[in-house]
């Protein structure tokens, strides 16, 4: 693996967590495939399972038999270094299991629960560059809600289909009553999941989610690949699989593009914050903005 | 998202696409369609075709995009009202109550406009210099009541700020007399350099007024009057330097608006022109003078169609001029003789040389009979002695098919009834089965047509047969027919 570019030496471990209500947008796929392609940069990565149903862990051909897993981890029963396991193509795996969702009815007798996967994240944080974390299809549960707190990033999957912006505004505002409920505001972006040109539909869902959301939207859209459907059956990224097909390329655009829009300080440049009245405004809380790099021409 | 990030996704190869536009410099869709298709295929690596319609999709991306997604009904009330106020040329008066100094300013325009109008013109007289300006109030010249009423109504709806000058552009060198004061130029002449220069009133007296010129809005025109430009003709001889110095406008805007006013401006004093009275430019064709005797009857000339007066003649019918539409014209031919054969001809529509198929002509003349009626019936009656005048009395008719065999047929008058019809089965066995007889396609057409059937559906009476096939017995009843056909009948 031939490594492009690095980070910035000293700059902090980002967290994107890819949140989504809605179920079967792409959050696993784009979460371990965009980790993929990370690594593929010469980044340290680790992507979490926060999934009960475990489709990122099993998607990597890691099957935890006996082992600690996350869940293990946020019910304080192992630490988060005797969990993480090397997985595929440089990727190093928090994995998960079903037993993930007793830690949903062991949260109310914990003392803030949706603090735990910050805490041991905290411990690696010297080790990885970028943490990616998969949610489970549920935005107002403690585990999204652990992400979320641990995040520095929310990334916003839509699919390019059906009650895509309904939806899509729908989390918006579950994200906006979960960081009013924890006293913070998140940093948004939306990534384009599942597009297929050839449909008029999603041609029009596309300009209608940039005429929304604008610069919080990446400008790679992920696009359907039967590759993207393959890989998992492998337990690869799709890197591995097919280093030549367009499911790579667009992650290696993502991956490209949200590596160029690290500040300074190693974090996302904001764009879209959730806001306090359940509204979403553009930088609704001011924070310091370094100025864009200098281009060749200026 | 970058709308050309957008444009890629959507109509080329996503990020390989955008990679290659960024990395030739390409960042906006504005600068992709600047781009040469030629360049752009050979950038991208496509055909011209495609290129270009990337380029096309760029100019409707960018089109739509950077549409206002303001609506009128959206839009801010003071925009509206401009843009309303401009379209309709109605600036002042249509605003409901609400002056502020602007229209006040413009009203005191056209209030000193309307008190300029002499009371009444001389009749007969058209002094252009004295006729009102429309543009300020069309019914002015309805006349002097109307234009009172005019003044009374502006007086009133500026009678709260009475005491406030009009406005700071009213005082100007070029403004007319103030209101108060009475015109009145044999009282305060004014040397000949100040006089207004001899230009067609009309013009002159057009003011400028939000609306006027495409451009002109209440504040230019504010700024305009201050440098002392007031009409239309004052606007077209002013100086733009100058003026754009004066007003702190541009040069170009000062210029455009000259140029709207300059061809405005005969436009304009052909609206301000007196009308004439109706019908006055209308030329009649002069009728001839009529010289009536100063006593006696008038003599009247008779009409056409009474070419003897006294005589009572009558009228023609009605509806003998009516000439009739061609379905009734058709219905009153006579019609068509029953034995000639209705065929469907075409219309001539193809080449004189071509053939058309011969019409089957009938055959009064038929050589071979299957029956001859007329001999056995008269032979029969010729042996019994009697003499009938209706043969059909002694028919019984007892089969739907003898009702066809009519009189006519017995009495030989109608001919029997021939189908020109041809064989399929002779058609379809001739290529299969050489036949030593002559093949169809060298028989002439009529003759393929000539094939009669033999049958003139004449049934003779039943007493009217010859013995050798009435057969011998009592004739069974209709009682015993029914009988005989069964249930099934």
């Amino acid at each position: 693996m031939s490594r492009p570019r690095t980070r910035r030496p000293g700059s902090k471990m980002q967290v994107l967590s890819f949140v989504n209500q809605k179920g079967g947008c792409g959050k696993t796929t784009t979460a371990v495939n965009l980790g993929g392609a990370l690594a593929a940069r010469g980044e340290r990565v680790l992507v979490v399972d926060l999934d009960p149903q475990a489709h990122a862990t099993l998607g990597l051909g890691i099957a935890p038999e006996g082992a600690p897993t996350v869940a293990e981890v946020l019910l304080d029963e192992a630490f988060i270094e005797q969990a993480i396991v090397t997985g595929p193509g440089g990727l190093d795996v928090l994995p998960s299991r079903p037993r993930l969702a007793e830690f949903e009815e062991a949260s109310e007798r914990l003392i803030r629960p949706e603090q735990r996967l910050k805490i041991a994240l905290d411990a690696v944080r010297d080790r990885y560059d970028w943490v990616v974390v998969d949610c489970p299809p549920r935005t107002d549960g403690v585990l999204t809600a652990n992400a979320l707190f641990a995040s520095t990033c929310a990334m916003l999957v839509v699919e390019t289909g059906a009650f895509a912006l309904q939806g899509a505004l729908q989390a918006l505002k579950v994200l906006d009553d979960v960081g009013e409920n924890q006293g913070r505001s998140y940093d948004v972006r939306v990534v384009g999941t599942l597009f297929d040109r050839r449909t008029r539909f999603a041609r029009e869902l596309l300009v209608a989610l940039h005429s929304r959301f604008g610069e919080a939207m990446f400008d790679t859209v992920i696009r359907t690949s039967v590759r993207l459907r393959e890989a998992p059956a492998h337990g690869v990224p799709v890197q591995l699989l097919d280093p030549s097909c367009r499911a790579t390329a667009d992650f290696a655009a993502l991956a490209e593009e949200v590596v160029d829009q690290c500040c300074e300080d190693g974090t996302l440049r904001p764009v879209l914050r959730t806001g306090s009245k359940g509204e979403i405004g553009e930088d609704s809380q001011p924070r310091a903005v370094p100025e864009p790099k200098p281009t060749p021409s200026s | 998202m970058d709308a050309l990030a957008l444009l890629c996704t959507l109509h080329a190869d996503g990020p390989a696409t955008l990679r290659r536009l960024r990395a030739a410099g390409c960042d906006s869709l504005a600068a992709l369609e600047s781009l040469p298709v030629g360049q752009l295929g050979e950038l991208l690596q496509v055909t011209p075709a495609v290129a270009r319609r990337l380029e096309r999709e760029a100019r409707a991306l960018r089109t739509r995009l950077d549409d206002d997604p303001l609506e009128h009904e959206e839009a801010p009330e003071g925009l509206v009202r401009d843009s309303m106020s401009g379209a309709s040329g109605q600036a002042v008066e249509d605003s409901s109550g609400a002056l502020d100094r602007i229209d006040q300013d413009l009203l005191g325009r056209v209030l000193d406009t309307v008190r300029e109008v002499p009371a009444e013109p001389a009749p007969g007289v058209v002094d252009p210099a004295r006729t009102p300006a429309p543009s300020a109030l069309e019914g002015a010249a309805d006349g002097e009541e109307h234009r009172r009423n005019f003044a009374s109504i502006v007086e009133s709806s500026l009678a709260p700020q009475a005491g406030v000058p009009v406005g700071e552009g009213t005082p100007m060198a070029g403004d007319p007399a103030p209101v108060d004061q009475p015109q009145d130029p044999s009282a305060d002449p004014l040397p000949m350099a100040q006089l207004p220069t001899p230009e067609p009133a009309a013009a002159s007296c057009a003011g400028l007024r939000a609306g006027t010129v495409d451009g002109l809005d209440a504040e230019l025109s504010v700024d305009l009057a201050r440098a002392g430009v007031v009409d239309l003709a004052g606007l077209v001889a002013a100086d733009c330097d100058d003026l754009a110095h004066r007003t702190g406008r541009s040069f170009a805007q000062l210029r455009r608006l000259q140029f709207l006013a300059k061809r405005l401006l005969p436009r304009e004093a052909e609206r301000l022109a007196p009308r004439a009275p109706f019908g006055a430019g209308i030329s009649r064709p002069t009728e001839p003078a009529v010289e009536l005797p100063e006593e006696g009857p008038a003599v009247v000339a008779p009409l056409a169609r009474d070419a003897a007066p006294g005589s009572a003649t009558e009228p023609p019918p009605f509806g003998a001029n009516i000439v009739p539409p061609p379905a009734q014209e058709e219905a009153r031919r006579e019609p068509r003789p029953s034995d000639e054969p209705i065929v469907p001809t075409r219309q001539r529509t193809e080449a004189p040389g071509m053939e058309h198929p011969v019409q089957v002509e009938p055959v009064n003349t038929s050589p071979r009979r299957f029956w001859e009626p007329r001999s056995i019936y008269e032979a029969r009656t010729a042996s019994q002695g009697e003499s009938r005048s209706d043969p059909d009395v002694r028919r019984s008719v007892d089969a739907s098919s003898e009702v066809g065999a009519s009189a006519l047929a017995a009495s030989g008058e109608a001919p029997p009834a021939r189908v020109g019809r041809r064989s399929n089965a002779a058609e379809s066995t001739d290529a299969a089965v050489p036949s030593t007889a002559p093949s169809e396609t060298a028989r002439p057409l009529s003759e393929e047509r000539e094939e009669v059937l033999r049958w003139n559906f004449e049934i003779p009476a039943p007493g009217t047969m010859p013995e050798s096939i009435v057969p011998p017995g009592p004739r069974p009843t209709d009682s015993e027919r029914e009988d005989a056909a069964g249930p099934f009948a």
